[in-house]
């Protein structure tokens, strides 16, 4: 990964009503950055069903074949924020976001958004490893049957490709029709990752998708994460820093519903321009 | 220290006294079963399975009765088991909070403990009045009526169990909802719907209020579901205060069966509601 000059990362809360002045930093960001855009973030709220404001404001992007992680301590809407890239908070009645979210330059926030293609597109990776009640084999031709017709060798090969992908196939290749969930933590987590790569999205959103593994499984997932990153447009939500540091070109730094640091990862790791991103990232606090 | 000893004797004081209600609720079960067990099982004999019930004095059997109980159970299980867990499934799923939906849930949660009287003099009245007579229909729309609250309410809890991760994780490959439910919620809280059906059955299967009044009784072996039809509980309830000796053993052995029935119902529920879900 080459990276040239180093950019000069947002202050997001140090000019709360000029998102022009964000706009603009993420605009350098822009030139020195060769990947096109796939997210944009533009002044986003989030309201839960009870009134509060998770979410003050936030303006951010996401580059395509990069990883973005979001980082801050617990309750800061780092997580949030990524369930809003899928509008999968719209599974809750009372919850409501304004502003927008552009993917490809369309807002997918407008009312006519048809979630389900939206979520076909945009594919997610949950804390807790999620496997369907079925086969192996079922979990991942599941999603591809959705929006696809896909013959049988056809859909073994898709399997098959998902799982390698996954790096799970050695690990499950002579039990595809037992059930997912004779699985362990972190195969089951693999697995997830394998069912949501299987239907080809252009987003990959991954929400903690290691803090319940063990450390091998860990390294596992980071190692897949490198790998899918030449695909797909990742963005991930992490409480470990080391991990954001590890596996990130980006990294976003959030504290209280607000976007603190925006900026490149090398950056923000050695040279945080904010006194709060110093203080998280090395420890004083969250 | 001397806390600690009185500590002690207040956990042996009390641990005695659980220990000892258990066993008095015990012993009366198992005082019913023996009683049950010691009368019953002379009766069960092969004729108790081929001949209808006789008149008093002659030798006869049950299979009226036993036909009648099956053919009213099959028919209100196979109405009450769709509708229960489509309500079910709106009530945990659909309703969200929407005042319909409470009020369902409400008035649900009635009719499962309303006494089944109530619901046998109901139907009477709707279903049994206007036609002029019995009939084994009402019989099982009495039997329905008591067996839809508890599928419902079963599918509503078991679907309740389900972590709302796995609609997340649903929802968030592009699944719509109704493929949702069908293929990933159902298969999940499969075991345990099934659980409630089963339990449904045992609870039907003894009931004998409702079918006083809508079933009635039926001293031949019947095919029409228009007409009265035999059925255990009311043979055995009309029997079992009958002054013939013979009368009073097909009671107990109807009884016996009844309650074996119920018994391996309730232990296959058990064993279906344990079995984890494999695929």
């Amino acid at each position: 990964m080459t990276m040239d000059t180093p950019t000069v990362p947002t202050h997001a809360t140090a000019v709360p009503d000029m998102p022009s002045a964000i706009a603009a930093t993420n605009l350098a960001l822009l030139n020195s950055e060769p990947r096109p855009t796939k997210v944009q973030v533009r002044d986003v709220r989030f309201y839960y069903a009870n009134g509060f404001e998770a979410l003050k404001g936030i303006n951010l992007e996401l580059r395509d074949k990069t990883v973005t992680a979001f980082i801050g301590p617990s309750g800061c809407g780092k997580s949030t924020l990524l369930r809003i890239l899928n509008r999968i908070y719209d599974l809750y009645p009372g919850q409501r976001v304004t502003g927008e979210v552009l993917l490809d330059g369309r807002n997918i926030l407008s009312k006519n958004e048809d979630l389900n293609l939206l979520r076909s597109k945009v594919g997610m990776v949950f804390q807790k490893p999620t496997p369907f009640p079925m086969s192996i084999y079922d979990n991942i031709a599941f999603g591809i049957r959705l929006y696809e017709k896909v013959g049988k060798s056809e859909m073994d090969g898709r399997v098959e490709a998902a799982l390698r992908k996954a790096a799970l196939w050695t690990e499950v290749k002579d039990k595809l029709h037992q059930s997912g969930l004779g699985l362990s933590g972190g195969q089951q987590q693999r697995l997830c990752i394998a069912r949501a790569v299987a239907v080809r999205p252009e987003v990959l959103l991954l929400d903690e998708p290691a803090s319940a593994l063990d450390p091998i499984s860990t390294a596992k997932i980071e190692e897949l994460i490198e790998e899918l990153k030449a695909e797909f447009c990742i963005a991930i939500v992490t409480h470990n820093m080391q991990q954001a540091a590890r596996t990130s070109e980006y990294t976003a730094f959030m504290y209280l519903g607000e976007l603190i640091e925006f900026g490149r990862t090398d950056a923000i790791f050695t040279a945080p321009t904010q006194k709060r991103t110093h203080d998280y990232i090395t420890g004083r606090f969250g | 220290m001397a806390g600690y000893a009185a500590r002690r004797i207040r956990n042996n004081i009390m641990m005695g006294l659980s220990i000892l209600a258990s066993v008095v609720g015990l012993f009366f079960l198992f005082v019913i079963l023996a009683t049950l067990l010691y009368k019953g099982l002379t009766a069960i004999t092969p004729q108790m399975f081929t001949e209808s019930t006789p008149p008093p004095g002659e030798d006869g059997g049950l299979i009226n009765a036993i036909f009648g109980s099956v053919v009213m159970t099959v028919v209100a299980i196979a109405v009450a088991t769709p509708v229960g867990i489509l309500a079910g499934t709106y009530l945990a799923e659909y309703s969200r909070g929407h005042w319909l939906g409470e009020a369902a849930k409400f008035v649900n949660d009635i009719l499962l403990s309303a006494p089944s009287i109530i619901i046998g003099l109901f139907v009477y009245t709707v279903l049994v009045v206007p036609f002029g007579h019995f009939s084994a229909w009402s019989g099982a729309a009495a039997l329905g009526l008591i067996a839809l609250p508890v599928i419902n309410r079963t599918t509503q809890d078991m679907l309740g169990l389900v972590p709302g991760a796995l609609r997340e994780a649903a929802a968030a490959l592009g699944t719509p909802q109704w493929k949702t439910m069908l293929a990933v919620i159902y298969r999940a809280a499969r075991s345990g719907i099934l659980t409630g059906v089963l339990l449904a059955i045992a609870r039907v299967t003894g009931e004998t209020a409702p079918l006083l009044f809508t079933a009635l009784n039926n001293q031949f072996f019947s095919w029409n579901l228009s007409q009265p039809m035999a059925n255990l509980p009311v043979v055995i309830f009309q029997f079992a205060t009958s002054p013939y000796d013979d009368w009073q053993r097909l009671a107990w052995g109807g009884a016996l069966l009844i309650t074996a029935t119920i018994l391996v119902l309730n232990i296959v529920a058990r064993w279906v509601a344990g079995a984890k879900s494999s695929l």
